[in-house]
């Protein structure tokens, strides 16, 4: 398979990738991120905030999305550097687990933020969970489809007018976009990164058994609707030079958990999440050809905490890292025939990487590059996956 | 004064070009076509970039790809068609007119004449991708990779057979508010004939709208905002 030839990243992104001269348009356009004035591009940005701010009339200037990610810390941390009141909105997608739970709360108590979340009918929830993995062997897309709508509605019918997001997914791992393209967020962009082509149609289209008027919030708000509110979505990666590791390495200090992964050794992203790296990290790599690990690898090179041969050699340990993906089925209430015909069906060509072993997590290590361990804090178990609801911390 | 949208099509995918130098990932064409019909385009400017010679599968799978895209836009479609050979393959292709710049360049008189006869002189865009370097316009040679001077002797062909031009700033494409009206200065064509591309932003359609151009066909940025036309326009 054709790859890069410095980030490893290979022609079959699902995002879409371009080369010139052997390079991914993921790498170069992460070298703008040292050519670009950061400072003239904080003060564009102020100056639309300004624009935007001055004609609200909302008590809130912002909505920012949220699941208690490191980076929503980080993200939460410069909107209020940047003097602007938000409103928080997160959607509970019944995949997290303890640390989840006690980093989205702690992010909310900790910033003193007002917050609203969205807990959807779980059985509708579930249906879809599992029309989507039936269909498209993927079961985040219900989570996606709310997550990146959900924020939306909400600005919309409260008419706050902006939307502030941290990175802009597409740009930082592909490159689909200069930075000076100052990039917002759109309904097509939606459709085509975060729910890889398949709209609430598109899924429900045949064996999904959920009536349309049940499923509002997983679909966008009307254009025309959109387009009276003047909504905007910013990306904070447009205007400030993103570097995710080292960012999200700092934010402990606000009293997020990193989670110990088996699957990678980044232990900030997705923290939280009972099936980003094992179930969804085993179809990602049937789906793609390629597991989570890549990804963190690509970024690390193009930040030159490790270097191409670096990167080759942690894609090939992590490479045959088992999963457990049973407590999923239980979750669903999938009956163990169903869980067997899933997994010579769906998974037959990654049954290697399936375990019975629960505790997959604790006992894998490989020695990192100093640059790239200096980035990385200790994490912590989870001792509870899929808890639907939970007080996340104790005041 | 219509206001559409330029995109690029390499092998059943859409991308963006920046300065005719690289191009980034944008989506799959079916989804591409879907929107901007959303945001309400006046017309949707396909274009294959074909530098050097074309691969027939790669063909193959651009046009079947348009074929099974839906769009209420009007369309058009260019790049690679170079022979009578290539035209046959367009046959049913839900466009509405065709973007020729080689046949235009060599002033192939048997393929144009052959496409106003198949489909009528309202059918022909001239494609002109083109540099100003000092005051000397250049156009850009697919099959040999490199600009050639723009003589007067292609522009009277072009004026001759084509229905409209569609002027492409090479230098300024996917770079906002920045085409080079200056371009215009060395094209001797009625201005109600001229569409143009490459660095298309507001100021540019506002522009445009004074001078009485035909079209502005604006590149990558549609799909950068939403609401794109309502709000920019």
């Amino acid at each position: 398979m054709r790859a890069c030839k410095e980030c490893l990243y290979p022609a079959n992104h699902p995002l879409g990738i371009s080369f010139l001269n052997g390079k991914c348009s993921g790498c170069f356009t992460h070298a703008e991120k040292y050519s670009l004035d950061w400072e003239q591009r904080k003060l564009l940005l102020q100056e639309k905030l300004k624009i935007i701010t001055e004609q609200s009339k909302s008590h809130y200037h912002c909505v920012v999305p949220v699941s208690g990610d490191a980076e929503d810390y980080h993200t939460i941390s410069m909107v209020l550097k940047l003097g602007l009141n938000p409103l928080v909105v997160s959607v509970n997608d019944y995949f997290m687990n303890d640390i989840g739970w006690h980093n989205l709360h702690n992010l909310i108590t900790f910033f003193d933020l007002d917050s609203y979340g969205f807990n959807p009918e779980i059985s509708i929830y579930k249906e879809l969970v599992r029309t989507s993995m039936r269909k498209y062997n993927h079961a985040l897309w219900p989570s996606l489809a709310l997550k990146s709508s959900f924020p939306v509605h909400v600005a919309n019918q409260k008419k706050i007018p902006l939307i502030i997001y941290g990175q802009n997914q597409p740009l930082e791992q592909v490159g689909k976009y200069s930075h000076l393209d100052e990039v917002e967020a759109t309904e097509w962009s939606r459709v085509e990164h975060d729910l890889f082509g398949v709209e609430i149609e598109d899924l429900m289209g045949s064996g999904g058994h959920v009536d349309p008027k049940d499923h509002q919030y997983y679909s966008y708000p009307p254009l025309k609707r959109l387009g009276k509110s003047k909504l905007i979505g910013l990306y904070l990666s447009n205007y400030f030079p993103w570097d995710s590791l080292r960012q999200n390495s700092k934010v402990k200090e606000f009293g997020f958990i990193p989670q110990i992964q088996s699957s990678t050794f980044d232990p900030y992203e997705r923290a939280g999440n009972s099936i980003y790296y094992s179930f969804h990290d085993l179809t990602k790599l049937l789906r793609c050809g390629y597991r989570k690990i890549s990804d963190h690898v690509a970024r690390e090179i193009r930040h030159s905490r490790i270097n191409t041969d670096e990167g080759k050699s942690i894609i090939s340990s992590y490479a045959s890292q088992p999963v457990y993906i049973k407590g999923l089925f239980d979750w669903l209430e999938v009956t163990s025939s169903g869980y067997e015909w899933f997994l010579t069906h769906k998974l037959s060509k990654a049954q290697h990487l399936i375990t019975e072993d629960k505790d997959i997590n604790t006992s894998f290590h490989i020695k990192l590059p100093d640059k790239l361990q200096d980035e990385i804090s200790e994490g912590r178990l989870a001792s509870q996956e899929y808890v639907a609801f939970m007080k996340g911390i104790s005041l | 004064m219509r206001v559409g949208a330029s995109i690029l099509l390499i092998n059943g995918y859409c991308y963006q070009s920046y300065s005719w130098s690289y191009t980034r990932p944008l989506g799959s064409l079916k989804k591409v076509l879907s929107f901007l019909d959303k945001y309400e385009v006046d017309e949707i400017c396909i274009t294959r970039p074909i530098k050097g010679s074309d691969n027939p599968s790669v063909l193959a799978n651009d046009l079947r790809a348009i074929r099974s895209s839906s769009c209420s836009s009007p369309l058009s479609f260019g790049g690679g068609i170079r022979s009578l050979a290539s035209l046959k393959n367009l046959q049913q292709l839900p466009v509405e007119r065709l973007h020729f710049s080689n046949a235009f360049f060599n002033m192939n008189s048997r393929l144009i004449n052959k496409v106003k006869n198949q489909y009528g002189k309202q059918a022909i865009v001239a494609s002109v991708p083109v540099k100003l370097v000092n005051g000397q316009l250049f156009f850009y040679d697919s099959p040999a990779k490199n600009f050639k001077i723009l003589s007067n002797k292609i522009i009277s062909y072009i004026k001759d057979n084509a229905d409209e031009v569609l002027i492409i700033d090479t230098q300024n494409e996917g770079i906002n508010n920045s085409f080079n009206f200056d371009i215009l200065d060395g094209i001797d064509l009625p201005l109600n004939k001229l569409m143009i591309t490459g660095g298309i932003g507001q100021k540019q359609i506002s522009f445009a709208k004074e001078l009485g151009l035909i079209s502005c066909l604006i590149d990558n940025r549609i799909l950068h905002r939403e609401n794109f036309m309502k709000r920019e326009l």
